[in-house]
């Protein structure tokens, strides 16, 4: 597996006032393709600093970092969001999507600031059946439950066949059992797809989906470990898979 | 991001709220509606004021026996006569010349079974019906002999034989006495009431054979220097008016014997005077649309304010789209889209706004200004005019929040509650 994302001792800065805030003081990491690892750490800690930066959402004050090869701190504005749109799928905790349109649409918005080629239609549909819910292609999401929603906001992530999805406390707004299928849907990707995924989120119960949990804590790496007895999600999705594959697939 | 796809954001972006689009669009639709329904009336004005001058006939101009000049110390008295009209009318003098008709005017006591009232009474050579054309209706026009032979018989305008004797086709054959002197009624016009005349209504006027008038009624009012009180001369064409007036002045120049001396009579050219009203016209034309055209710009500072609040609102939008990919110009794009949407959806209702106003315009000018078979009429120019300045604002004034849309930070965006 080769490196996807490499980061040498990153740190930022922000300013606030008078006040200079070390959000990142330092870090290293490199994750490889195919991975699913989950970013823990308590507010505060610099973990979501360190989600936008890894994200192309923001820029690095100091250190290197190289997605797929290339160094982000050199992109300027325009790159960085081609980059975001053809690399990098954003799940957020509050679904983010738009209230007046129908699911197909919010799923085919990538598409829109730049496409992999094809019909959009097809491609965002396509989409939208990988998460089971080519069926409500044309509810909006006051009509859908919160589960749905997510599952809409991950087709539409998916929709320029991203290299990394990116899950921002996906199921931080979600009741257990509805955020077990959100996580099921994660791993399935990662697994079938070699997706890579990286989650973010405070809960350990979340992270245990992850094969791979590293620490934040002072805007520095705090630990680095393999998840030991790894959580795997049911079936949520007809075409997921069984679970002894699934089982097979933590084996390995 | 490709242009439909902007305009059909934009489009359901302002459905999402349409009361909130309409109340927004208000400004910019009284504004387009106002310049639209202004500039229609003006031109109506104008129109109307042009056919005025084209009922005068085309090609006529007037001499009169005014001094035109503002000079006190002119020592000359104006002067103008029958002579002068047969010098001009001599084969060969004035080529650019077609037709000299002549008249004098006044007013004499009309009576007939009875009946006592004032009427204008022109005297008019039997050219004048020519050079300036009447509807005849009943009976007929009197003969270059008649006029020879002082004849006493008289053409009256419609409300003239109404008046006195009840309706236009009774009046033929009639008597009335002009002055005292008895005329025969031997036919009525029916000319419109109101149709522009230099001189009196010809439908409230009376018509009698030039040398009738100045032989038996006009005797005490003319002498040797002025017999006439009004020239119209018919230029041979259109495009000769210019060439004709400076026939007619150099010989009127000559008849009266001025060397040095400013002329001692008018020429009055209809074309040159609507030229100038013209221009007035349209000058007022373009102050008034200038004035509509603030409520415009009034409107464009509503844009500008929504756009900002529209801004304010869909910040996690802004955020999202950015995270989604979308670059600085395709937010800027996106909003400025909207703003020029709104303005045009404005200008659209404002064009519809402009033509109810144009009928109300109609209206006014015929009944507040007595413009009878005036029309304030939209043309195709003025609407792209509202629209175009409706569209600069939308983009003027949409641009600033489309700018700071573009410029949020998408992580900040995205955290906006």
């Amino acid at each position: 597996m080769t490196d996807l994302i490499v980061v040498k001792n990153l740190t930022k800065v922000y300013r606030m006032g008078d006040v200079e805030v070390h959000a990142l003081r330092g870090v290293s990491l490199t994750i490889r393709e195919g991975e699913m690892v989950a970013i823990m750490g308590p507010s505060g800690s610099g973990k979501s600093t360190l989600m936008n930066i890894i994200g192309c959402l923001d820029q690095p004050s100091d250190g290197e970092y190289y997605l797929d090869g290339v160094s982000v701190a050199d992109l300027n504005d325009n790159q960085l969001a081609e980059i975001r749109n053809q690399k990098i799928g954003f799940v957020f905790q509050q679904y983010m999507l738009l209230q007046r349109t129908t699911a197909l649409r919010n799923v085919e918005l990538p598409m829109l600031y730049g496409g992999k080629g094809g019909s959009r239609h097809e491609r965002a549909m396509a989409a939208l059946a990988a998460v089971g819910m080519d069926e409500r292609m044309h509810h909006k999401p006051n009509e859908l439950s919160g589960g749905q929603q997510q599952r809409v906001a991950i087709a539409r992530a998916l929709v320029n066949e991203p290299r990394i999805i990116m899950a921002d406390e996906p199921t931080g707004a979600l009741d257990t059992r509805t955020g077990e299928e959100i996580m099921g849907i994660f791993q399935k990707l990662n697994r079938d797809q070699g997706i890579t995924v990286i989650l973010v989120t405070h809960e350990h119960d979340v992270a245990q989906h992850a094969a791979r949990i590293i620490s934040v804590r002072d805007g520095v790496i705090a630990g680095d470990e393999p998840v030991q007895g790894r959580i795997l999600a049911g079936t949520p999705v007809a075409a997921i898979g069984t679970e002894a594959e699934a089982m097979d697939e933590v084996a390995s | 991001m490709n242009l439909i796809e902007s305009f059909r954001i934009a489009l359901q972006a302002l459905l999402s709220n349409k009361l909130r689009a309409l109340l927004t669009m208000l400004g910019i639709i009284i504004g387009v509606g106002a310049v639209i329904g202004m500039l229609a009336m003006g031109n109506g004005f104008q129109g109307f004021l042009n056919s005025q001058f084209a009922q005068l006939g085309a090609g006529n101009f007037y001499v009169a026996p005014f001094i035109d000049s503002n000079r006190i110390d002119v020592l000359t008295s104006a002067r103008l006569t029958a002579s002068d009209a047969r010098a001009i009318m001599q084969p060969g003098r004035a080529p650019a010349v077609s037709q000299v008709a002549i008249e004098f005017s006044g007013n004499a006591q009309v009576s007939a079974g009875g009946q006592r009232r004032t009427y204008s009474v022109r005297a008019v050579n039997p050219e004048w019906f020519e050079v300036t054309p009447q509807d005849l209706g009943p009976g007929r026009l009197f003969t270059s002999d008649e006029n020879q032979d002082r004849a006493r018989v008289a053409v009256l305008g419609s409300i003239v034989a109404e008046r006195m004797f009840g309706d236009i086709n009774s009046a033929v054959g009639q008597r009335l006495d002009l002055n005292g002197v008895g005329f025969d009624v031997i036919g009525v016009l029916t000319t419109p009431e109101g149709t522009f005349s230099i001189g009196a209504d010809p439908a409230e006027a009376i018509f009698i054979p030039y040398h009738t008038g100045v032989a038996r009624l006009y005797r005490n009012q003319v002498n040797d220097r002025i017999d006439v009180s009004i020239i119209t001369i018919k230029a041979r064409s259109v495009n000769e008016v210019d060439e004709a007036i400076r026939q007619v002045t150099a010989i009127l120049r000559e008849q009266h014997r001025l060397t040095y001396q400013d002329n001692d009579f008018s020429i009055i050219n209809p074309e040159q005077i609507a030229a100038q009203l013209n221009s007035v016209i349209g000058a007022f034309n373009s102050f008034l649309g200038l004035v509509a055209g603030i409520s415009l710009v009034v409107g464009g500072i509503g844009i500008m304010n929504i756009m900002l609040v529209s801004v304010t609102e869909r910040t996690r939008e802004i955020g999202l789209r950015r995270a989604v990919g979308a670059k600085q110009r395709d937010i800027l794009w996106q909003f400025l889209i909207e703003a020029l949407v709104l303005c045009l959806i404005g200008a659209a209702i404002g064009t519809v706004l402009g033509y109810g106003l144009s009928f109300i315009g109609t209206f006014v000018l015929v009944s507040l200004f007595n413009a009878e078979g005036a029309e304030a009429t939209v043309n195709m120019s003025n609407i792209m005019l509202a629209s175009s300045i409706a569209a600069i604002i939308g983009i003027i004034f949409g641009f600033f929040p489309a700018l700071q849309a573009s410029r949020l930070n998408p992580i900040e965006a995205l955290r906006t509650e």
